[in-house]
């Protein structure tokens, strides 16, 4: 089984047209959407979602205010300033889930629950199985996600026998996703021939 | 006062906007978009100031430190593992959250920097560029963010091109700005993300309007989806092959009249807005 990644150093040179129009030259190829930020493959690749699941990475602090008495002690100790004590609640775009604040609280008033980071899904496409996921807004694991994304197209590929995976790899260089799409294997770039590429 | 200049998608125009605008209305000019920063090709050159920036990571001394194991234990991001001789840090999985220096039983960690990045500013014509380079290979942009957020000056306006789509650096970026610019393309691409974006700016709280660029193209009515979402439609960009090509040379297009109107109508529109 061979992998072939699309990449581009900045977003809209075309990677995810490539990666379409592949998809039709290599019938039974087996397509991973791995811009996890920003998927759209599906969008020119259409098809029939045969499962969904949702994707936890990280846990999120949750304040129960009827046992909180205004300590304050989360509130300093918490790097990310997602601790108000003026509504008793934390903002869940902010919290990390470090649980500093949770194991600190000297009256056990936050708890750390499981949190939805995005959601993957397998679908059926004319051109063959397409694995897609999406990072829910304001999370920050794309590289896990990625993983798991990659992990599940192979697996899918060699237990059907394809030939080919093809990975749609996020854009830019930041390494969040990148060397998770890339890792060991190698493809072309989408570039375009100006000073902005 | 903070303009954040954002998009659902990469590719939009956001860049466009956000070195044209600023341009045309003399203000200050910021790019948080780390990874791939690329403002300062419009801003000319000059004497630029290059300021590191780091963020924090254990550091473990091991003399004091009796391999409890209580550090690895707490760590939620798995930064720290026990060997039997030292504990192991592994910096690039390090969220700085400080959990392990606060709970140490032995007070045997401290916290040094680790080196992410740089914090670059120019100033030219009695305007400020700051932007945040980010290293190849660092995960996590959001210290920088924040850094190239704090060493905006307070009294001063400042255009903000951010990071595109809905990511953590995106949400950082954009939040506590007085105002947003989204910039979309009227394709389907383009339709998807902006929707997706507009999502989060409405969690945020922070009040926006829509720039359609490259109009004309694509054949998606924007105008119809942000009227649907109850977004305004600040001003539109024509889709014309030299203002493509300009822009890619690295040229600003408030060069020529008819631009430079477009971007004047733009500003007048955010300012309207923002008034009200
Ligand atoms: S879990 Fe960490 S990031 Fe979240 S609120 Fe508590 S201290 Fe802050
Ligand atoms: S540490 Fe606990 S009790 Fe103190 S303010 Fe925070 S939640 Fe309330
Ligand atoms: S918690 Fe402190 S003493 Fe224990 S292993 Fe970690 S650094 Fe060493
Ligand atoms: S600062 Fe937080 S994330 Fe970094 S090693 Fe310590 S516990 Fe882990």
């Amino acid at each position: 089984m061979k992998e072939l990644v699309v990449l581009s150093g900045k977003g809209g040179t075309g990677k995810t047209t490539i990666m379409a129009a592949l998809s039709r030259l290599v019938p039974g190829a087996v397509l991973a959407d791995c811009d996890v930020d920003a998927p759209n493959l599906h969008l020119l690749v259409h098809g029939e979602t045969i499962e969904e699941h949702d994707f936890t990475a990280s846990r999120q602090a949750v304040l129960d205010a009827a046992k909180c008495n205004r300590c304050g002690t989360c509130v300093e100790a918490c790097r990310f300033d997602a601790i108000s004590l003026d509504d008793l609640s934390i903002d869940e775009l902010s919290c990390e889930g470090c649980d500093l604040c949770a194991r600190l609280c000297p009256v056990e008033a936050i708890a750390m629950n499981d949190r939805t980071s995005g959601t993957w899904a397998m679908s059926r496409t004319a051109g063959g199985i397409m694995f897609r996921a999406r990072l829910a807004p304001g999370e920050g694991n794309s590289g896990k996600l990625v993983t798991l994304l990659k992990r599940q197209a192979r697996r899918y590929a060699s237990g059907s026998n394809a030939s080919l995976v093809l990975v749609d790899g996020p854009p830019g260089r930041g390494m969040s996703g990148h060397r998770r799409a890339v890792r060991g294997r190698h493809g072309p770039a989408g570039g375009r021939a100006q000073p902005i590429g | 006062m903070r303009i954040a200049v954002a998009s659902g998608k990469g590719g939009t125009g956001k860049t466009l906007v956000s070195v044209n605008l600023s341009a045309v209305a003399g203000l200050d000019l910021a790019d948080l978009d780390v990874e791939e920063p690329n403002a300062f090709l419009y801003f000319g050159d000059g004497p630029s100031t290059i300021v590191p920036v780091s963020r924090p990571v254990p550091s473990i001394d091991r003399s004091a430190c009796d391999l409890c194991g209580e550090c690895a234990r707490v760590c939620a991001f798995n930064a720290l593992v026990r060997l039997p001789q030292r504990i192991r840090v592994h910096e690039e999985l390090c969220h700085g959250c400080g959990a392990c220096v606060r709970l140490c039983p032995r007070q045997a960690i401290e916290e040094a920097g680790h080196e992410m990045g740089a914090l670059v500013s120019m100033a030219q014509n009695g305007r400020r560029l700051v932007y945040g380079r980010l290293d190849v290979g660092e995960a996590n942009a959001v210290p920088l963010i924040k850094a190239v957020r704090s060493s905006l000056e307070p009294g001063r306006t400042t255009i903000m091109d951010c990071p595109p789509g809905t990511s953590c650096n995106m949400v950082e970026a954009v939040r506590g700005s007085d105002y947003a610019i989204m910039v979309t393309e009227p394709t389907p691409f383009g339709a998807h993300d902006l929707s997706l974006a507009l999502d989060v700016l409405e969690r945020l709280g922070v009040p926006h309007g829509v720039v359609i660029n490259k109009a004309g193209m694509g054949g998606v009515d924007i105008v119809a989806m942000c009227a649907s979402r109850g977004a305004a439609v600040l001003g539109s960009i024509p889709f014309r092959r030299d203002i493509a090509e300009r822009h890619a040379m690295g040229q600003l297009l408030i060069d020529r009249p008819e631009d430079r109107r477009t971007f004047r109508d733009l500003w007048g529109a955010v300012m309207r807005r923002m008034r009200s």
